[in-house]
Formats: structure tokens, sequence, C-alpha cells
């Protein structure tokens, strides 16, 4: 309780998302990761997200990190059903109790995060938001999405991008001021993910590794085309899939047309526990995504020591040092060309060294310092009364611009009346308690 | 004003007079902090006797007396302070909505079964929000038997729950979601029971109040279990 007050350069960050565990994927991995590495720095953390089946309500994870299930039930692919205002009083309560000087949202792609930054805004909290992913310009879903994002980010204190790409991508489709956005690229969990002990022998066979969810913006028709072809020019490679999805069907036709099944292994679903001994089987990581804002897969199988062959898309550039990794253009030639190329390149790599240089170079309290920096900015911007911000909203179009004015408004207005029917005196607020150092330790101890 | 009263009489007869019960109704009449703390210095002696602790805030007064000086039981009151607003506001729109059937029935000659439907609407209005009041929460804890939690209604009605001591696991204080907000809550949990006892049902204290229940609660299971490995 004493830390957190004490010191005035400790934050108190509240995360909100609809991706967090027991969800695995990306964006839930990098919200753990920085909440844990935040929470080593002494800031506070409070994760908001929302029910999943039923684990609703407040859980505790390692570290002390609170994490608030709000249970309101997801409706598509994960996302919270959009109420415009229906979030504002339980945000409202958590961001009281739990005095909160700092709102990270993640992820363009949902809901909860743009309504609670968007009422965080209007209350006049500092807002940092971060984008995980690339989107396009032209469907009719992204044109939608790009509209939403515009509104968000019209106002956030500040921005992150986990890529150049990413932020040059942000900023056209949202209008944001370049000098607002950071780049903070993600990290790997190096301690997870090591090299095995004894390979298998280069000699007998190279074995490709394939992860990932097998759905069309991973490229899986590019591998469909790819792995036939170079199983035919080299006789000594193998493959092994694992993941599953929409697209597994035409992986396996692929497989029996060409009478693959003893040398492409489908693993099905690889729980994420498991990925780093499905990667330590195998030599090379092949990557076929079409896009890709930021790869964290190749980063796990640089850490287990595997040479990467990846397709040029997006951020994936930006990643790993030119020998750790083979680009090709999303072209099946191109690719089975760079399979080619990596095979040749294989004596050369050594996975100790290759795991070392990524524990240099990739590091998650470092992702975390950069972010204390982004959260430090975001505070010093000064406080805006209602009527400057709304002539940031005005900018956003001819008609949308209007809109998004009078959503605003309507929120401040129901803010106000909130704070009469319930006083934010009322709500009381949560005492902090610190784990013990060794508090771990002790338990071991009183179990042995 | 109505909320205040004078003290103007003489302290020892005062003394004399004056018992426990009267003295907790004087308590709950106080509104004001500031005049409570007058009441509470004026009458130390007599309440530290009888009301060994108070908190209050705007909607609920926590009492915590203990009946028996030999400490056989420990009482621990939430009174809920009746707010007058609340029953303006609920009558003031039932009335509102049948003024407006009566208007449109008489001025728009719209058909009398529209009265007859607000009216309907306001008595289920009414029934919703009004419907049974509670007035206040106790708990009372035996050390060797149990917890008692009582729920008494204004009708005068008083439900009463008994749990036995051996049958208490451990009190918890828990924070609940929902929706639309957050709140602490004291809940017992109970050997053999997937559903955790609540001890306070139907009223939403704040934590200050809580603690000092949660507090007695854990000393008296506490002890419950010291005494039990002594016979083991």
């Amino acid at each position: 309780m004493g830390a957190n007050d004490d010191d005035p350069r400790k934050h108190r960050i509240l995360m909100v998302s609809d991706f967090f565990y027991p969800n695995f994927g990306g964006v839930e991995n990098h919200i753990y990761y920085l909440s844990q590495c935040l929470l080593n720095l002494g800031h506070k953390v409070v994760v908001a997200t929302h029910a999943y089946g039923n684990r609703s309500g407040v859980r505790y994870m390692t570290g002390g990190l609170k994490v608030y299930y709000v249970p309101w039930r997801p409706f598509v692919m994960q996302n919270t059903f959009p109420t415009i205002y229906g979030l504002l009083p339980i945000i409202r309560t958590i961001l009281i109790r739990e005095r909160i000087t700092v709102v990270h949202g993640h992820q363009a792609f949902s809901t909860f995060c743009h309504e609670a930054l968007m009422h965080a805004r209007t209350m006049g909290y500092k807002v940092v938001f971060t984008d995980h992913s690339l989107y396009g310009f032209a469907d009719v879903g992204s044109i939608h999405m790009n509209k939403v994002l515009q509104f968000t980010l019209a106002d956030v204190t500040q921005a992150i991008c986990v890529s150049h790409t990413s932020k040059e991508n942000t900023v056209l489709r949202s209008g944001l001021p370049p000098e607002k956005v950071f780049v903070i690229p993600n990290a790997v969990d190096t301690s997870m993910f090591t090299p095995a002990v004894d390979r298998p022998k280069r000699s007998e066979q190279i074995v490709i590794v394939v992860i990932s969810r097998l759905v069309y913006r991973k490229g899986v028709d590019l591998l469909v085309e790819v792995i036939p072809e170079v199983c035919r020019i080299h006789p000594n490679v193998r493959f092994i899939v694992g993941g599953d999805g929409a697209k597994r069907v035409r992986l396996e036709e692929m497989r029996e047309k060409h009478s693959l099944q003893d040398r492409v292994e489908m693993l099905g679903a690889v729980p994420h526990a498991q990925v780093r001994s499905v990667l330590i089987r195998g030599h090379i990581f092949l990557n076929s995504s079409l896009t890709e804002a930021f790869c964290i897969a190749i980063l796990e199988a640089a850490s287990c020591g595997l040479l990467t062959v990846s397709t040029r898309v997006g951020g994936v550039p930006e990643v790993l040092p030119d020998d750790m990794v083979v680009l090709a253009e999303p072209d099946p030639s191109d690719m089975v060309y760079a399979i080619k190329k990596a095979i040749y390149m294989l004596p050369k790599i050594d996975p100790q060294d290759m795991h070392n240089r990524m524990r240099e170079l990739y590091d998650w309290n470092d992702v975390a310092k950069r972010t204390e920096i982004v959260y430090d900015r975001a505070l010093k911007c000064s406080n805006q009364k209602l009527l400057e911000r709304l002539s940031r909203y005005l900018c956003c179009g001819a008609w949308a611009g209007k809109l998004f004015c009078l959503v605003m408004i309507v929120g401040y207005l129901f803010w106000q009346l909130l704070e009469l029917w319930q006083p934010a005196d009322d709500i009381e607020e949560v005492p902090d308690f610190t784990l013990p150092q060794n508090c771990d330790e002790e338990i071991l101890e009183n179990t042995q | 004003t109505s909320s205040k009263f004078c003290l103007k009489v003489d302290e020892r007869q005062i003394h004399k007079n004056l018992t426990g019960h009267s003295i907790r109704s004087i308590l709950k009449k106080v509104q004001s902090p500031l005049l409570f703390r007058s009441v509470f210095s004026t009458f130390k002696a007599e309440i530290i006797r009888m009301v060994e602790f108070s908190i209050s805030n705007a909607r609920y007064t926590y009492v915590h007396d203990q009946k028996y000086p030999s400490e056989n039981a420990d009482m621990h009151h939430i009174v809920l302070r009746r707010s007058g607003s609340k029953y303006v506001f609920v009558y003031a729109s039932a009335l509102f909505v049948l003024a407006c059937a009566i208007y449109l029935y008489f001025l728009e000659e719209k058909s009398t079964s529209l009265v007859y439907y607000s009216l309907l609407f306001d008595i289920i209005l009414v029934k919703l929000l009004l419907r049974k009041p509670v007035n206040k929460e106790s708990v009372v804890i035996m050390p060797a038997f149990g917890v008692q939690l009582e729920t008494h209604y204004m009708s005068g009605k008083v439900i009463r729950c008994f749990v036995p001591i051996d049958k208490i696991l451990k009190p918890v204080l828990l924070e609940c979601v929902t929706p639309v907000t957050c709140y602490w809550t004291l809940s017992l949990i109970v050997r053999d029971e997937s559903e955790m006892v609540l001890v306070f049902k139907n009223l939403r204290p704040p934590i200050k109040m809580l603690v000092h229940v949660w507090k007695a609660l854990c000393a008296a299971t506490d002890n419950k279990e010291e005494t039990s490995t002594h016979t083991k």
C-alpha cells in the first residue's frame, strides 16, 4: 500500500481489451507479459476484460495482477456486444476504486477496448492505445473498422505500434499525427523458448516446422503450393504442420493428392505450452503469412535456434537480423527458392548462438521500460476541456465528425448523470496489497 | 430542523433514565456526523457500556454492541437509513403516468383501457421498487455455538438463519462484479456446500463496516479452531 502512494513516478495502469487469459494469442500474451514486467518495475496494473464462460468477477494472477472479468457476454470473435454507453458505469467504478492514472487499450478489433477508451477520455483520464495488427483500406469491413479507429484515436493521448510498418498503417488509417505514435516491438520469453539439447541430425533429414492458425490470412494457400514442390526437389525434407483452422482441409487434400502422408505430419491444434516441444523437432521454421504487423512466431522459432523462412510482408523484415531469416515474396516459386537457400545455409547455423543473440535483442523488461516512458509522456500532456476536445472529433469527416461529437456530448451528459446518481465519494477505494517478495518460496517451504 | 434535537437536560437525570435501547434509537435518528459525535461524547460512558462501536454514513449505520458483558454473544447490526427521496420519486412518477393517461382519455378521446393499463403499470412499479423494505440486518456471533444471521423488515417480520460454528470454514471479504458495478460482500465459506453463505443478503454496506464484522467472525472461528486442536 505504501510504495505506490509515496512515489508519484509510479503509475496505476488499467489494461483494457477483449483478449486476455484464458484465451491464448499474441495480444493476450503481450498484455500478460507487459503487465508482469510493469509490476516488477513497481507500477500497479489492473486488467479489465469480458467474462469467459464461468470465469467472471475478480481474479488474481501471478505477481498480484488483478483482473476484472466484467460479465458482458461476447458476441462475435470474442468481442463484447457494442452498446456504446453500456460499459460506462462499470468502467467508471473500476477507474475510481483502483485510483487509475493511465488507461491502456489493446487491439483495434476490440469493442471493449474502444468503448472503455472513449469513457476514460470522457472522464478525463489519460489514454494510451496499442495497435497489434495491420488492416486493409478497401473492403467494407475495413472501412468501418477504420472509421471506428479514427474516432477512438482522434483524442488518444499517446499510441504505440509494434513495428514501423504498423505505425505507417495506423497513421494512414486513423489520421493520427505521427508524433503521437511510438514504436515498441513485441518481445519473446526467451527463457521458455530454448534450443533442444540434442537436435535431430541434419544429414539424415531436414525438418521444416509450420505452426500457425490455418486460415487465409496466414497464407495456407501458399503452403499448399509450396510443400509438394519442396518435397519433390529435396527428398530428405520432412514437414511438421501444427495448428488448426478453416483451411486445414486444403492441406489434408494436398497430402492425399501427392501421397505425402509420411513426409507431412499434421499435429492439429498445439497448446501454447507445447509449442516449444514442437519447434525443437525442426531445423527450419516456415511462415507464410499474407499480412503481419509483427510476427512473434518467428521470434519464438529463432529463440529455439531455428532458421526462419518467411514472406516479406508487413513488419516481418524488421523483426530478425538478416543472417537469421530468409525472406521471400508471397509467391510459391520464390518461397521454394528461399527454402532451398535456407537448407544451404543450415550448416552455418548455431542454435545456441542464435538463442543468445535473441536474448540480447528481445526482452519484455525492455518493452516495459519503453512503455513506461510512453506513460510518463502521456501524463505530462495537458488536461483539455470537453469543447476543445470536440474540435478534434469534427475533423474526422463531414458526417462522421458531427456524429462523433454528438456521441461524445451524450456520453458526457450520461457521465454527469451518473455522478449525481452515484457520487464518486460513494465508491470506496480498494486498498493495495503487495505480495511479499519471497511469498512463493514460503509456500514451497511449507509444502515440503 | 427535524434532524436536530435539544440536549438541554440535566445530564445526571439522563444517565439515570437512559437505557441502551433509547441510546440506540437516538443514534439512529441523528443524521449529521457532527451531531452524532456530540451525542456520542455526551453519553460516552453509557454508550461504551452498551454499544461498543458505531460507524455511520449517508445510507447505513453500523452498530456493534455486546448484549452481555461476559461476551457470550456479540452483535453487529447494519441499519438502513430511511431516505424519503426514493418514495417521493416513485410516487411522483406513478402519479405522472396516471395523469398522462387521464389527460389522454379526457382531452384526446382515447379509450378507458389506457387509464386501466396505466393504473396497473403504477401498481407494478410501486410494488417492484418499494417492495420488502429491509430495516436492519444483524449478525449475532455466539463463539461456542455459531452465527445467527437476521433480517428485520419494516413490517416487523424477522427472518433468521443459523450457521453452526463447525460448519464455517472461513469468513471472506469478496469483490462482486456485476455488469454495472462492483461492490464488497462478506461471505462464509461453509463445509460441504458449493455455495457460500452471504452474511448481509439485502444490504450493501461499505467495506469499512464489513471489516469489523469480518474481524469478529475471524476471531470467533479462529478461537473455535484453537479449542478443537487443544482437545485433540
